[in-house]
């Protein structure tokens, strides 16, 4: 035994050495935090993570921030979080996730949930592909439809080639079905600025030919380029958060820029001047012009045929919306202030299902809160508070900055 | 079991005056580094003491300012590890009376031998990561000999290790990521235990074979790499991880029963 001592204790040393190491790092930790209850149902605080980073002396470390407590990056990335994080964008979706659960085969390869529809009858995606050819100013482009007929488990595939040139790009936006017509919003962007085109696709869902491609024209009196002012619109679409689900509408965010400096054609540095909404009926074909403009941070939310822009601002935030089926329209309605939330300052919000959730700060303390958007009574105050010795929270929380808010469920 | 164990001692015992030297060159770099900074830094800190109000000198920022003076023993071992995986079985080979052939003919299974290198290496690798931690400890300790305590702040386990390049590649702070990295650094041991056993075993054109072994292993495991690569992948991430895992259990596999029929029936002295 003697003679094997050396070895024992050298095996003993590599792997101890090792687990002593692991243990102490995971007892070593950075500060821990957590969103404690002030105030409200703890219930509706359960769902908000606050993001940002913890700055000691030397680097930053990312971490998140809810009612259980904090989960630093650093910590949770390892080869199989990353894989299974992939494509997170869209299989991160609650309805998706559903979607996979339900029809497993037919949604292998889906990467776009602006792409898919679904109704009791039919599930359905479109995207495009393009096949690139080395040496040609043009490859092949093609728009892809999958159709699935539930009831009959079978799926039929389509494909209708679109214009390939290299200077442009399409992006599916929405997919409807309207009276057994497949309307697919597809937006033709170009590389160098020029104004986006909007065309509405229609395939016949019977016989799966396509039957026309209908140019959305927005505006078009404004939406032309003039050389002198380098003036660039953007076009992008605003689909009901519920995007799966059917709906008669889209809405259309036009983005007037002005070109403020330019590296070459393709690359320039631009200042919004304004932004306007319209709606588009996919039954009627009719674009309308909304009475709800830009401005401010805003976030716009489509759902149930009602568009709401909440805007924040330092010490407030008001909401303007308009039903696209009444017509009502609210303009700038307060709906809380920093000082009812008894805050300093409101730097961060999101609303999802008739929710807002918001990220304020009392002096340097990151606070939380959640809104009924309908009665604008407060649900909920949470305030982000060190999880250790009262010594230690003065510098904890100076090095802690949260800036961003998300909704996990 | 105690023949197999026999077997990993006589290994260790083997390498351990290498094994020791390395320890002392990456001692003996890491500390002089360590202390010719702070001997320094002190020294410019004196001079414009009352000029401008510096920050606290802090384990992690002496660890980040004396990189290569890390950076450069590391290397060296992994170099020498790396030259031992060939001559842990090659050694054996060498001099007039073959020590292989002694091996071959211990009253043990041969697969003794193969699994007291494969542990040999394995428990060499992780002494070096071993060494590292303690050795941190210490020069934790020697800097706050050197530093003055006014002068000083604690720093966190993951900023020292976030504060040197290659003890963020040598250190994963996730456990299980731990696993993945040296678990693929054994697996490419493995295949090269393979790989010299496929030459030692055919000789010339043996040398061909193990090319081509470590070429198909090196394909098929970019080829299910290529799957978490791909945008449109028609696997789902829990298939995409569950096929890399699976491909690499087959590498593994293969390797392990390729080398034991070569060890049983093939090899010669």
């Amino acid at each position: 035994m003697k003679r094997y001592l050396f070895s024992i204790l050298f095996a003993l040393f590599a792997v101890g050495g090792v687990g002593i190491g692991y243990i102490y790092s995971s007892i070593d930790h950075l500060p821990k935090y957590k969103l404690a209850t002030i105030q409200g149902n703890p219930s509706e605080g359960r769902a908000i993570e606050l993001t940002g980073h913890y700055l000691p002396i030397m680097f930053s470390d990312a971490l998140t921030v809810n009612a259980e407590g904090s989960r630093y990056n650093y910590k949770q990335n390892n080869f199989r979080s990353n894989v299974l994080d992939s494509r997170y964008w869209f299989l991160d979706d609650v309805n998706v996730q559903q979607l996979i659960t339900e029809n497993r085969q037919f949604m292998r390869g889906k990467v776009d949930r602006g792409g898919l529809y679904n109704d009791e009858k039919w599930l359905i995606y479109a995207d495009n592909t393009r096949y690139e050819q080395s040496g040609d100013s043009k490859s092949e482009v093609a728009l892809y439809v999958s159709v699935l007929n539930k009831k009959l488990n079978k799926i039929d595939e389509y494909e209708f080639e679109l214009n390939g040139e290299n200077n442009l790009y399409y992006i599916v936006s929405d997919v409807q079905l309207i009276e057994d017509q497949i309307h697919i919003l597809v937006t033709k962007a170009f590389i160098d600025g020029a104004p986006d085109h909007l065309f509405d696709y229609i395939v016949d869902l019977s016989s799966g030919l396509l039957k026309s491609s209908n140019p959305l024209i927005v505006n078009d009196s404004d939406s032309v380029n003039d050389p002198k002012e380098d003036i660039v619109h953007h076009l992008s679409t605003l689909t009901d958060s519920k995007s799966i689900a059917p709906s008669d509408y889209i809405l259309i965010t036009e983005h007037v820029e002005k070109v403020t400096s330019r590296d070459n054609e393709n690359s320039y540095a631009s200042q919004l001047i304004k932004t306007k909404y319209y709606s588009y009926s996919y039954k009627t074909g009719e674009i309308l012009q909304l009475p709800v403009t830009g401005g401010g941070i805003s976030i716009p939310i489509f759902a149930d045929n009602v568009l709401t822009k909440v805007v924040f601002y330092e010490k407030e935030i008001t909401v303007t919306s308009y039903n696209l089926v009444t017509e009502e329209f609210k303009s700038n309605e307060p709906v809380i202030t920093a000082g009812s939330l008894g805050v300093t300052s409101i730097e961060n919000s999101i609303l999802e299902d008739n929710r807002l959730y918001v990220l304020s700060e009392r002096g340097s303390t990151p606070v939380a809160a959640t809104i009924d958007i309908s009665t604008g009574e407060v649900l909920y105050i949470g305030e982000v508070v060190y999880d250790g010795p009262d010594s230690e929270a003065k510098d904890a929380m100076e090095k802690l900055h949260l800036m961003n808010i998300r909704i996990n469920r | 079991m105690s023949r197999y164990l026999k077997l990993v001692h006589m290994e260790i015992h083997r390498f351990r005056y290498i094994l020791a030297a390395l320890m002392c060159i990456i001692a003996i770099f890491q500390i002089t580094g360590l202390i010719r900074f702070l001997l320094r830094e002190l020294g410019h800190r004196e001079l414009v003491n009352d000029q401008y109000t510096l920050k606290p000198l802090s384990f992690a920022w002496t660890i980040f300012n004396t990189q290569r003076w890390f950076i450069a023993p590391m290397l060296i071992c992994i170099a020498v590890l790396a030259i031992y995986v060939f001559l842990i079985w090659y050694r054996d080979w060498v001099g007039r009376s073959t020590f292989m052939y002694r091996l071959l003919m211990l009253p043990t299974a041969r697969l003794h031998i193969y699994l007291a290198k494969m542990t040999a290496i394995f428990l060499f690798v992780l002494s070096m990561l071993s060494f590292q931690m303690f050795l941190l400890v210490v020069e934790n300790i020697i800097y706050k000999l050197i530093v003055p305590a006014d002068l000083r702040v604690d720093s966190f386990f993951s900023e020292i290790i976030n504060s040197n390049q290659a003890l963020e590649i040598l250190w994963p702070h996730n456990f299980e990521q731990f696993l993945y990295v040296y678990g693929l650094g054994f697996l490419v041991i493995i295949v090269i235990f393979t790989a010299i056993l496929l030459e030692r075993c055919y000789r010339g054109i043996g040398i061909l074979y193990g090319i081509v072994y470590i070429a198909a292993c090196i394909l098929l495991y970019i080829l299910s790499y290529s799957l978490l690569d791909s945008y449109e992948s028609y696997l789902y991430p829990s298939e995409m991880y569950a096929a890399v895992m699976s491909v690499c259990g087959v590498i593994l596999i293969c390797s392990f029963l390729l080398s034991f029929r070569l060890l049983s029936k093939k090899i010669t002295v």
